[in-house]
């Protein structure tokens, strides 16, 4: 049974200290979040971002394009669309005109509920739901203030659908491009007057609860769609794992890179010091192209220690687990109720029944990846990840910086089932570039892939008794 | 070094004869929309078309490819509007998409020959595409959706002939 995590509002909801903006910028109109005081006014703010760093969440080009920027990873749900839907539907733009891009790890764009870059638990849609609703309704507040001030007519008696306002009884009307291209749409709405915004009731959805056309799918027909994996960078080399016997736990004795140094364009071999032991004894051969690294990894010779884990398997997960079941002094119930010993003795009849399941592993059809590049100070990280946030830092600490170092670029996910809320990849990436002092882009191969997955585990073993009384 | 005709031009690869053609279109032409799975053609997302034929790239070396005719997703249309490309996109076929462009290759060397298939025809045809999001059944829908467009515009095509 499927439990929820209970949400904190007050304690988690940093948006509402903050205020929103809308204000011209360079691209055209942006709206978004900011710490910055309401008083400077939005134009300064964007005008100078560098100072006050506004969040924006969505930006309305002058050609009347809406481009929102999505915090979440997307890995085929078409989270960065549903929130183009909901800003759109307060906003009340045209679904033509909608677009989406992704977000970097910034804390700027976290999710407001959850204070993290975090993908997972279906909990997107729900959880900034809000924020995003009153983001549209505020960008249409301060368009529809402008538009009046330019017609000469009262806010009251405007229509806003399809990118434009309207007045009916003048026959006048502004597209959101005209508006954007006055530059008189400036509005600041303190934290109080965002959270005063009366939204839509659902009788009057126009957008949501239709299904509209998914902004990234035309990407996804002509090859055009970047996934972490095409992440290219000039000066770049490539990195093939190597990975041990032994999932967790083992070391590297020594690597023997004789013939690896035959292969054409091999580099280097590079053992990782992982502090957070998801990748140990794992060495990365590193050459001009991916193919020549996996010549190369193929060349290496390691020889390991395979550490505590090393006589693991499925026949000894399977027997510690049917030992664990045979005691009858330990372990921990779910669900204690009633007298189940003095049950079976009174039943008719008592069926028994065992089951187990396989190890289980994610394997989304994008192998794992990362790529690395540091430049002056910056870690700059492109992968399509689940939790930025965590991954950011774990790659900050293969590095041996601090997090506020690393910049985590967002990439469209080939697929995350929750393989992706790790950050294993980063390690070899953030390393290997270290090394060579080149970008480095790791690719696992399918089979680094299969063995060293975050394995759902065998389901133990699962005894099932019942008593069956006779039917009165 | 390999020459290859890639999309109606000759590319010139600095790859040796045993590269899988894969890595020199992803990575020495960087058209990345040709994609890596799993490098054993046993999952259909590297597919190419040479000389018509969908074959995986991932288990085509350069040197067998050099001199035939290569066609990528990206050359697949000029405008990305293959009959094939817009029913992806109207019966909304990709989650993540990864696989769709293999899936798309793999589908247009099939109505290339047979325009009107059935749909154990198009289930054979596809069985070896992988698709870990399951997008099997739209895919099916848009194959003979596209399939229905493409023996319209050749009636269309073909009442339009002078007699």
């Amino acid at each position: 049974m499927n439990s929820h995590v209970k949400i904190n509002q007050a304690e988690a909801a940093d948006l509402s200290r903050r205020t929103f903006l809308v204000g011209t910028a360079a691209a055209g109109l942006a709206l978004g979040y900011s710490s910055v005081p309401a008083m400077l006014g939005a134009d300064q703010a964007f005008a100078a971002p560098s100072n006050f760093d506004p969040s924006v969440w969505y930006s309305i080009a002058p050609d009347g394009i809406v481009t929102v920027t999505c915090g979440k990873a997307d890995m085929g749900q078409h989270i960065a669309s549903t929130m183009a839907q909901i800003i759109c539907e307060e906003l009340g733009a045209n679904w033509k005109d909608m677009r989406v891009q992704l977000a970097s790890n910034d804390p700027k764009f976290n999710d407001p509920v959850l204070g993290a870059q975090i993908t997972g638990g279906s909990w997107s849609t729900m959880m900034n739901f809000d924020a995003m609703s009153r983001a549209g309704a505020a960008g249409r507040i301060a368009l529809t203030e402008a538009a009046a001030a330019s017609m000469g007519v009262p806010v009251s008696e405007l229509v806003v659908r399809d990118s434009a306002i309207s007045h009916p009884k003048s026959k006048k009307s502004m597209t959101f491009a005209d508006i954007v291209k006055s530059g008189k749409a400036t509005k600041t709405f303190t934290p109080d007057e965002l959270k005063a915004i009366k939204l839509k009731t659902p009788d009057k959805y126009t957008m949501i609860g239709v299904s509209v056309p998914q902004l990234d799918i035309p990407s996804k027909t002509n090859g055009t769609a970047k996934y972490g994996i095409d992440v290219m960078l000039p000066g770049m080399v490539y990195g093939k794992v190597v990975t041990p016997p032994v999932r967790y736990g083992a070391t590297v004795k020594s690597v023997d890179d004789s013939e690896a140094k035959k292969v054409p364009g091999f580099i280097k071999a590079v053992t990782l010091d992982d502090k957070t032991a998801t990748t140990t004894g794992w060495v990365v051969a590193v050459a001009n192209t991916y193919a020549n690294a996996r010549k190369a990894a193929d060349a290496l010779k390691i020889s390991y220690d395979g550490g505590p884990n090393a006589k693991l398997s499925s026949e000894s997960l399977l027997a510690e687990a049917k030992r664990l079941q045979a005691l009858d002094d330990s372990g921990q119930f779910f669900v204690k109720d009633g007298d189940t010993a003095a049950a079976f003795g009174t039943a008719a009849k008592v069926m028994e029944a065992e089951y187990t399941t396989n190890i289980n592993i994610h394997a989304p059809l994008e192998p794992m990846n990362a790529t690395a590049q540091l430049q002056g100070d910056i870690w700059h990280i492109y992968s399509g990840n689940q939790f930025a946030t965590r991954s950011g830092a774990i790659a900050a600490g293969a590095a041996g910086v601090d997090p506020k170092f690393v910049v985590m670029h967002q990439m469209w996910l080939g697929g995350g089932f929750g393989r992706r809320l790790d950050a294993d990849m980063m390690v070899p990436a953030v390393q290997a570039a270290k090394v060579v002092g080149k970008p480095v882009k790791v690719i696992y191969s399918r089979e680094n892939d299969m063995t060293m997955d975050f394995s759902r585990p065998l389901s133990g073993w699962a005894a099932a008794s019942a008593g069956v009384s006779t039917p009165t | 070094m390999p020459v290859l005709n890639i999309n109606g031009r000759n590319m010139s690869v600095e790859a040796a004869n045993d590269t899988p053609l894969l890595w020199a279109i992803r990575e020495q032409l960087q058209m990345t929309g040709t994609k890596f799975g799993c490098g054993a053609g046993l999952c259909g997302a590297c597919t190419v078309h040479i000389n018509g034929e969908a074959v995986r790239s991932c288990q085509t070396s350069v040197s067998d490819a050099a001199g035939k005719k290569i066609t990528t997703i990206e050359g697949l249309s000029a405008k990305g509007d293959h009959p094939l490309q817009k029913a992806w996109i109207a019966e909304q076929v990709p989650q993540c998409g990864y696989c769709q462009s293999g899936q798309i290759m793999q589908a247009a060397a099939l109505l290339a020959k047979n325009s009107n298939p059935t749909k154990e025809e198009v289930i054979d045809h596809m069985d070896g595409n992988l698709c870990r999001c399951m997008t099997y059944s739209r895919i099916q829908k848009a194959i003979m959706r596209a399939a229905s467009e493409m023996r319209t515009a050749s009636n269309a095509a073909t009442e339009r002939r002078p007699t």
